[in-house]
């Protein structure tokens, strides 16, 4: 017998409060959801408080003590939002959240001095991570003060140009469990203070020292650390090849190099560097030296290299095919704005990495279809392939592209590419950024098949590409409902109904629309709140 | 599960299907298939630690939570999923249909399957009543799940609703987004205007240069004003040529005031013209050593969004081909105004060399 509907119990009941925190959890992707939860009836109301751990509010008054008061066990606070943070507000939460406070992000906040920081450090002492980056009227009174901190593991004080040796010596001898360092253009910082950093704290596994005044001496100190494996020199110029030929450290545990815009260092530091770093992965060289077979031989001794970023370099011809005889099978090459790229080496470089998975080929005038053919005939695994401005690729060369099945990322803009191109394009089924800025040859025929076939699609790019009208929008509005950021500037042809028919899209979070023709009072009607619509006039 | 007992399940069922009894709080017995009963890990645990469950008389006590309606949906959904060979649609498929109930079975299917210590049924069911929860206002999950009605004025924060509905404040959130972004191009301008101080200090190292080689220290110092002012005047376009010679002939006759008048004039209107030029171009590109400078110089732009900005920039001028040759005149101008100083002594052939050869000759006349 079936009893009757008991409308007076509450269904929750049933659920223990394990149960209710992992609900809770799963609706951590709407944050208008857990309000609503929070709001429905006091119980909930104070659960969601209890449960709560990260915090990001949009404006400082909502740190007043009734937020405070409310959420008792903040780990995680992003402050990002605030950009009025100052002493007193920094004291408070400290006060509030002593216990339970493991990390910070300052990194918007312009208000606060060395008094708040000292606060927070001694107030805190649970906290790990802390962001103050983009505060170049800092002190070393303000690294002193961070550094009674002593658990810290992650710190980045990227552009606090006032921080000098004597701050970053403060942090070195005082929070010797850090892991994660951050000094990015903190340019009054030395080879001491970098040295003491190295010799203090033994933990250390990412060090970023980008545009700093370093050279090899404090190298020396750095390439004994035990664990590290992120090492990121962009632009450090103090650092030359004969300084580096002197170095006799090595860091095995070195994963990711990066040595973009060192001008300075060839092959011969490069060797110096990664001599004994058999793990190696990654190493980024943009816009730093000349691909050539003296280079492609350091290269050798990484079997596990599996990302090589040479873009904005000057690639010789054979240096260029040496990288196709490399041990390792790379993953993931960048060859963007890399002179010297052409149908001679770029075959050869393709077909002796088999298991690519990216590719970036961004300016690369001077290939043509020929090249396509080869990648897609070897490269089968391909997911993310960038061939802006190949201008010299014919239509035919886009026919290719259809082969890789596992595509989930490509950019053709500016090139030649057509409605039959995208037809073949439309074969891979699992792409979800697709851009398309620039392709005057494109129309609606072409958008109408990704829009039948792609339909898990979150990124479309059409910037100026000024033959498509209403009807191809429509008709990828409809095809793909999971579109998260769509790119229509300059495109006379799109007017309200374009805008209508993205208002299905529910995952809409980003509309750009410069100089289309739409009316604000009917794109207020259509369009959900979170949409951004940037600069959009009659 | 040791080898040794796998072995003698794997044996015993060879031999004979058996079953494992089961007890509701309610009292009721039913007998179930043994591989149905034990994918519960709480019923596992039961059997193999105490031995029940292997008769009517011997029948494992169930957890209160777990009535005999909800025992056939969990039993269903272990016989579907205790089966090798289902594919992972097929159990997608099944698990859809499966948890399409009223939302208080659902509640009531939680519990129970979290009291069995079934996980992947409490994590289907808990995903499905956040699913019913999503897109809800607080008033319609009070009823939709009997939820008293008990927090205070004070306790609710702004109803959800206006943010959504009223499109006033939805109109606020427009302007708010195009008022950000204005400050954000806000901050792009400021980025051109540092731009330019490189280029001035340049130019005031060159004047030094040239009047330490030339002239008097009293002559030398109104001569610095007026070139600077000359060089101003030199970023015209050329449709501005003839309004320069109008000027020189002004120069012949000068009164004290109005020659003053005339130069700050003209140095408005070069400061105007070539502020405009900038906003027109903003895809200028120079050298590595005044890109090191602007990083020094720009406090205020976050890192992050600078190198977007620059990429930007670079991916903008890359788009606009037609503007190169534009960009090409500017830069080869650039290149004209360091040697100015050189041609003063020398007959230029281009007309911007006699122009500024013309000026330079008439200000001495005139001091």
């Amino acid at each position: 017998m079936e009893q009757p509907p008991d409308t007076t119990t509450n269904l929750f009941d049933h659920l223990s409060k394990e149960l209710l925190y992992t609900i809770l959890d799963h609706l951590n992707d709407d944050p208008f959801a857990r309000k609503s939860l929070s709001q429905s009836c006091k119980s909930f109301h104070a659960l969601e408080a209890t449960h709560r751990t990260s915090l990001k509010p949009r404006r400082l008054e909502f740190l007043l003590p009734k937020t405070l008061h409310r959420y008792r066990s903040i780990s995680h606070l992003d402050l990002t939002l605030c950009p009025c943070v100052d002493d007193a507000t920094l004291k408070s939460l400290s006060l509030a959240w002593h216990s339970s406070l493991r990390s910070i992000d300052l990194s918007k906040s312009r208000l606060f001095s060395h008094v708040g920081l000292s606060a927070l450090a001694v107030n805190c002492t649970c906290l790990v991570e802390i962001d103050l980056s983009n505060r170049p009227d800092l002190t070393d009174l303000a690294a002193k003060a961070i550094a009674e901190a002593v658990n810290l593991e992650r710190l980045c004080l990227g552009r606090c140009k006032g921080i000098t040796d004597l701050g970053i010596g403060c942090v070195a001898v005082r929070c010797s469990r850090l892991r994660h360092v951050g000094l990015r253009w903190c340019i009054r910082v030395t080879d001491f203070g970098v040295g003491l950093i190295a010799i203090k704290c033994k933990e250390i596994r990412s060090l970023d020292l980008s545009y700093l005044p370093i050279t090899e001496k404090c190298l020396h100190h750095i390439l004994q650390l035990e664990h590290l494996e992120d090492l990121v020199l962009e632009h450090c110029l103090g650092i030359e090849d004969h300084g580096l030929a002197t170095l006799q450290a090595s860091c095995k545990s070195m994963k990711m190099l990066n040595l973009s815009k060192c001008q300075n260092i060839g092959h011969i530091g490069i060797a110096s560097l990664t001599s004994g770093a058999h793990n190696l992965e990654k190493l980024i060289l943009s816009s730093s030296l000349s691909v050539t077979t003296d280079l492609a031989k350091c290269l050798q001794s990484f079997p596990r290299l599996r990302s090589v970023k040479l873009d904005s370099c000057l690639g010789t011809k054979s240096g260029l095919k040496a990288i196709g005889n490399l041990g390792a099978s790379l993953k993931e090459l960048n060859l963007s704005k890399c002179v010297g790229v052409t149908d001679e080496n770029l075959p050869f470089l393709v077909q002796t990495h088999k298991d690519l998975e990216k590719l970036d080929i961004t300016c690369c005038h001077t290939i043509t279809h020929a090249s396509i053919s080869s990648l897609t005939n070897s490269c089968l695994r391909i997911t993310s392939l960038r061939m802006e401005s190949c201008s010299l690729v014919s239509r035919e060369g886009f026919l290719f592209i259809g082969r890789c099945q596992l595509l989930e990322e490509l950019d053709v803009t500016d090139t030649e590419i057509d409605d039959q191109g995208l037809q073949s394009i439309s074969r891979c089924t699992k792409l979800s950024c697709l851009k398309l800025g620039i392709c005057l040859m494109i129309t609606d025929d072409g958008l109408k098949h990704i829009a039948s076939s792609c339909s898990k699609l979150k990124h479309l790019d059409l910037y100026r590409s000024s033959r498509i009208t209403d009807e191809g929008i429509v008709a990828a509005a409809l095809g793909c409902p999971s579109l998260e950021v769509v790119n229509i500037a300059y495109n006379n042809n799109i007017t309200d109904t374009s805008l209508e028919s993205f208002s299905k899209c529910q995952k809409l979070e980003l509309l750009k629309s410069e100089g289309a023709l739409v009316f604000h009072q009917r794109v207020s009607q259509i369009l959900l709140p979170s949409v951004s619509i940037s600069r959009c006039w009659t | 599960m040791p080898f040794s007992i796998f072995f003698f399940f794997f044996f015993f069922f060879f031999k004979m299907k058996s079953y494992i009894w089961l007890q509701t709080v309610d009292g009721s017995i039913q007998q179930v298939e043994e591989e149905v009963a034990m994918f519960c890990p709480m019923i596992c645990q039961e059997v193999l630690q105490t031995g029940m469950g292997s008769s009517k008389n011997y029948a494992i006590s169930l957890p209160q939570r777990v009535n005999p309606a909800i025992l056939g949906l969990i039993l269903d959904y272990c016989r579907f999923h205790q089966v090798p060979g289902h594919s992972n649609k097929e159990r997608k498929t099944f698990d859809e249909k499966f948890i399409r109930m009223d939302t208080k079975k659902l509640c009531e299917l939680t519990s129970a399957a979290d009291s069995l210590q079934l996980k992947p049924l409490v994590d289907l069911t808990s995903r499905a009543l956040a699913r019913i929860i999503e897109g809800k206002t607080p008033e319609e999950i009070r009823e939709t799940f009997h939820l008293p009605d008990d927090l205070t004025e004070e306790e609710k924060l702004e109803p959800l609703r206006n943010i959504t509905d009223d499109p006033r404040i939805r109109l606020l959130n427009r302007l708010y987004a195009r008022k950000r972004k204005e400050l954000k191009e806000r901050k792009k301008l400021k980025d051109v205007e540092v731009e330019e101080e490189p280029k001035d200090e340049r130019s005031v190292e060159d004047l030094l240069s040239f009047i330490n080689g030339a002239d008097g220290d009293m002559k030398g110092t109104r001569t610095n004003k007026n070139k600077k002012k000359n060089r101003r005047r030199k970023d015209h376009a050329k449709d501005l040529s003839s309004k320069n010679e109008n000027e020189n002939d002004k120069d012949l006759n000068p009164l004290p005031s109005a020659y003053h008048n005339v130069y700050f004039d003209n140095a408005l209107e070069a400061s105007a013209s070539k502020h405009s030029r900038m906003q027109n171009l903003p895809a200028i590109s120079f050298s590595p050593k005044f890109e090191f400078i602007d990083g020094d110089v720009d406090d205020d732009l976050d890192p992050a969004m600078k190198e977007e900005l620059d990429r930007e920039v670079e991916d903008f001028a890359r788009r606009l081909n037609s503007d190169w040759p534009e960009r090409m005149q500017i830069l080869s101008l650039g290149q004209d105004r360091r040697l100015v100083p050189i041609s003063i002594n020398s007959n230029g052939s281009t007309h911007l060399y006699t122009a500024l050869a013309g000026n330079s000759i008439s200000k001495v006349s005139g001091s």
